[in-house]
């Protein structure tokens, strides 16, 4: 089969949009685009034609599930591969040049990953390479190529930061490539069971400044019953004052539940609502990964709107002898000084931090980590809060994740990170106290170091978080806060950039490598375009140069010595020219 | 060689310089109804590659240089110009021409190119100087001259490096190769073209001249123009008896 140069940069340029899309398409159309390329070879129309409808009716026959935008999407994309199909049999027509541009086009509105954004930049290489392999070599036309797209990188990071943008929602729908994790449940228990660190991870953000702790908020949980924290009617509570705002984006992994685990205290997300206690949910689970941004205070004073009466329960006939321990505290009048003293008195307890606790009554939880003297940050909490209830304070359990290590304020938040803490109303205000900081010491260190993540891993997460941050979400909100950056460092920015455009402009330049034949092409006036050295050296009909080619085709092709490149460096100096 | 000097460059846009305003407006929608970042980077490398190929463009149109090698032009006749690339570039060269006058003629060419993206059209004119002969017009030389023609056979004589044309080919077979020998071809003697006999205009006679002169050189007599003011003898050659006769 003849095969014209046309067909050859469209099924090129058909094939680099296609791919993304190969990937996320039902496994009978997988076959399709495989075995359909064969009989596109050997044109065989109404093959396809049968074979593409098949394909296309036993993967998408469920039309039911069209509700689900990427199913829609997916079900595109094979039309379109099918349509190309059809069309590839004859002769090239506006159909099979809009192909490329209508795949290139869904790729980047539903792939909206560091992914996609690197290979974004292949498909316009490779569009660029395309282009110049017209008139060059493909050599050339890689190294013509790879030096237009260095020159644009200056003017396209330029138009990125300052183009105008307007304040505009990001659109959270579309393929993202994550897997599912869930770790988090909204029901704390206080068993026995010993717990596995995971990996898995959880949240990724990256605030201004680098914060000892940060604690994120998953759910607020007020009844104690069997042994378990759930979730009961709750007082609502309303800010009294809030200080340490931090606007950041939060990329949260699917994890097929509705939290959405902001930095503690949320107060504003452009996705998602608060409820009246501050927990940040989403309307539906989250099965994709979710990247909003969201305003935290760091600092807040929070109050519930009447007393929190249900907040005082636990049950009188457990923890007996808790009960009678906390009955001295109901003494002190000022609730701050009953709070630290109840510290106290839990810091003397000695209760080791350990992931494999013995032999809890998760009914009797107070008494029974007193007695046992080892537990886990579920068992602190419970034991804390119930403790605070018999001495009076109302207190509630708050579950999320909790972590003390970042890079320049970039936090990624692991399943092993899950943390529980308690929050005591002391004079109307709700404070966080958190009861695993009064273990005695941790048991578990290994087991935490086993887990310890890699650095790398948070090192490129880092890198990814930033690129996603600023590129893939950059927005009018962004563009504010690099322009005041930009005010700000005014001088080291342009500098930097005229390094930077310098150094581009210095790599472009030097990227043709320098061939031996160099000087003699200057001296011609003239480089080898389509054509091999050969037959450019061959086509001028001049017994030096005939010279200088034969001698320069032994040393491509057969054996390079010193003495054979020096004379014919010395044959080109010698070389006066065209006669 | 003749250098030739380049001149103001001209752009036209193509139908692609459109569609890739267009193309830019599509990747601009995308970007702005969903704040979609992918779709703006698309469209900023578009824009500077787009500039870049403008520049690019020019840059290749302004390299793009050609040579004439000498050659003989006659008026009148189409010729197509051996135009020599002088340097790496991408262009085209209109190289038909007919030169309708003799002498020094001086034309500009049109140099065109659409390289790199095809978005527009780049133009330069780059002026050539080229000497054109007189047009070979007029009565032949062995009609005027001989009385009559050439292929009047008078027998045959041994071959002594005469022209192929002559050679009597049968006589090869019996290795004995000689040539044909016509009529009205005499040796030694000197043809003289006389200006002042021929009728007609200036244009006419030089044309007249040139033709005869062409047809001696081809036949290898030896000739003498007599002009009013000059006398131009075929021994000087081919391509000075012509200059002479082109600049008249």
């Amino acid at each position: 089969m003849r095969y014209s140069k046309n067909w050859l940069y469209i099924d090129i340029l058909v094939f680099v949009t296609f791919l993304p899309f190969f990937f996320v398409l039902p496994v009978l159309m997988k076959v399709f685009v495989i075995v359909g390329a064969y009989f596109v070879y050997k044109k065989k129309t109404s093959v396809l034609w049968l074979l593409g409808a098949f394909s296309i009716v036993f993967s998408f026959y469920n039309f039911w599930e069209f509700k689900d935008f990427r199913l829609y999407v997916k079900f595109l994309a094979s039309m379109l591969v099918w349509g190309y199909y059809l069309q590839r049999t004859k002769e090239v027509n506006f159909y099979v040049k809009l192909t490329p541009f209508l795949f290139f086009g869904l790729g980047i509105v539903f792939f909206q990953n560091v992914y996609m954004l690197f290979y974004l930049l292949f498909e316009i290489f490779i569009f660029l390479v395309l282009v110049f392999y017209r008139y060059m070599n493909l050599k050339d036309s890689l190294i013509k190529s790879f030096q237009v797209f260095l020159f644009s990188l200056p003017l396209v990071i330029l138009l990125f930061l300052f183009f105008p943008r307007v304040h505009q929602r990001h659109f959270i729908f579309g393929f993202s490539g994550e897997n599912y994790s869930s770790s988090f449940s909204g029901i704390v228990k206080a068993s026995n069971e010993s717990v596995t660190l995971s990996k898995t991870p959880v949240v990724e953000f990256k605030l201004s400044k680098i914060y000892p702790k940060i604690y994120l908020r998953g759910d607020v949980l007020n009844i104690y019953k069997n042994g378990e924290w759930v979730r009961g009617i709750s007082i609502k509570d309303k800010l009294v004052s809030i200080s340490d705002l931090e606007v950041y984006y939060l990329k949260e992994y699917p994890n097929l539940q509705n939290y959405i685990f902001a930095v503690d205290l949320p107060i504003e997300s452009e996705y998602g609502k608060l409820d009246e206690n501050f927990v940040l949910k989403s309307k539906k689970p989250i099965n994709k990964l979710l990247f909003i941004q969201i305003t935290s205070a760091l600092n807040y004073k929070l109050s519930p709107v009447k007393f929190p009466f249900i907040d005082l329960v636990y049950d009188k006939t457990k923890n007996l002898n808790a009960q009678k321990e906390a009955k001295r505290f109901l003494k002190i009048k000022d609730e701050k000084k009953r709070l630290s003293e109840i510290i106290k008195f839990f810091k003397s307890q000695k209760i080791v931090y350990s992931l494999k606790p013995k032999n809890l009554d998760p009914l009797n939880i107070v008494d029974s980590l007193f007695e046992k003297k080892r537990g886990y940050c579920t068992h602190f909490a419970s034991a804390f809060t119930l403790f605070c209830r018999m001495a009076g304070l109302p207190a509630r359990v708050v579950v999320g994740y909790m972590s003390n290590s970042s890079i320049k304020g970039y936090y990624k938040i692991y399943s092993k990170d899950a943390h529980a803490w308690s929050e005591v109303l002391i004079n109307g205000i709700w404070v966080r106290v958190d009861p695993t900081e009064f273990a005695y010491k941790n048991e578990s260190i290994k087991e935490f170091a086993k887990v310890k993540p890699n650095y790398l891993d948070v090192y490129l997460s880092y890198i990814r978080f930033l690129i996603e941050e600023w590129i893939l979400k950059y927005d009018a909100f962004k563009q504010e806060k690099f322009l005041k950056f930009f005010k700000a460092h005014f001088v080291t920015i342009i500098i930097s950039f005229l390094i930077f455009v310098v150094l581009i402009v210095l790599i472009a330049k030097n990227l043709r490598r320098k061939e031996l034949l160099d000087p003699l092409y200057k001296k011609l006036k003239k480089r080898p375009q389509k054509q091999s050295v050969y037959e450019f050296l061959s086509s001028f009909n001049d017994k030096r140069l005939d010279e200088i080619n034969e001698l320069y085709q032994k040393i491509v092709f057969y054996k390079s010595t010193k003495e054979d490149i020096k004379k014919l460096k010395r044959l080109i100096k010698n070389y006066k020219g065209e006669k | 060689m003749k250098k030739l000097l380049t001149t103001s460059i001209k752009v036209k846009k193509t139908k692609n310089f459109y569609l890739i305003i267009l193309l830019m407006v599509l990747f601009f929608i995308m970007g702005y109804v969903h704040n979609n970042n992918l779709a703006y980077i698309t469209l900023f490398f578009i824009f500077s590659f787009s500039l870049i190929g403008m520049i690019l463009g020019r840059v290749n149109i302004k390299k793009a240089f050609y040579s004439l090698p000498d050659i003989r032009i006659f008026a009148g006749d189409k010729v197509v110009l051996p135009f020599k690339k002088e340097g790496d570039f991408f262009a085209e060269i209109e190289n038909e021409v007919i030169f309708e006058k003799r002498g020094i003629n001086k034309k500009e060419f049109l140099i065109k190119s659409s390289y790199p993206f095809k978005l527009a059209v780049f133009y330069k004119k780059i002026p050539v100087k080229v000497l054109v002969y007189p047009a070979l017009k007029g009565e032949s030389l062995k009609t005027a001259f001989f009385g009559k023609e050439e292929n009047d056979f008078e027998g045959l004589k041994q071959y002594n490096y005469e022209d192929m044309k002559y050679i009597h080919w049968p006589s090869l077979a019996k290795e004995d190769l000689q040539v044909k020998v016509f009529g009205g071809k005499k040796k030694g003697r000197e043809l003289v073209f006389d200006y002042s006999k021929i009728p007609g205009n200036k244009e006419d006679k030089i044309s007249q001249l040139a033709k005869w002169a062409y047809e001696a050189y081809e036949m290898g007599e030896e000739f003498k123009i007599i002009l009013p003011d000059m006398e131009i003898n075929s021994k000087e050659g081919f391509d000075e008896v012509f200059k002479k006769l082109a600049l008249y």
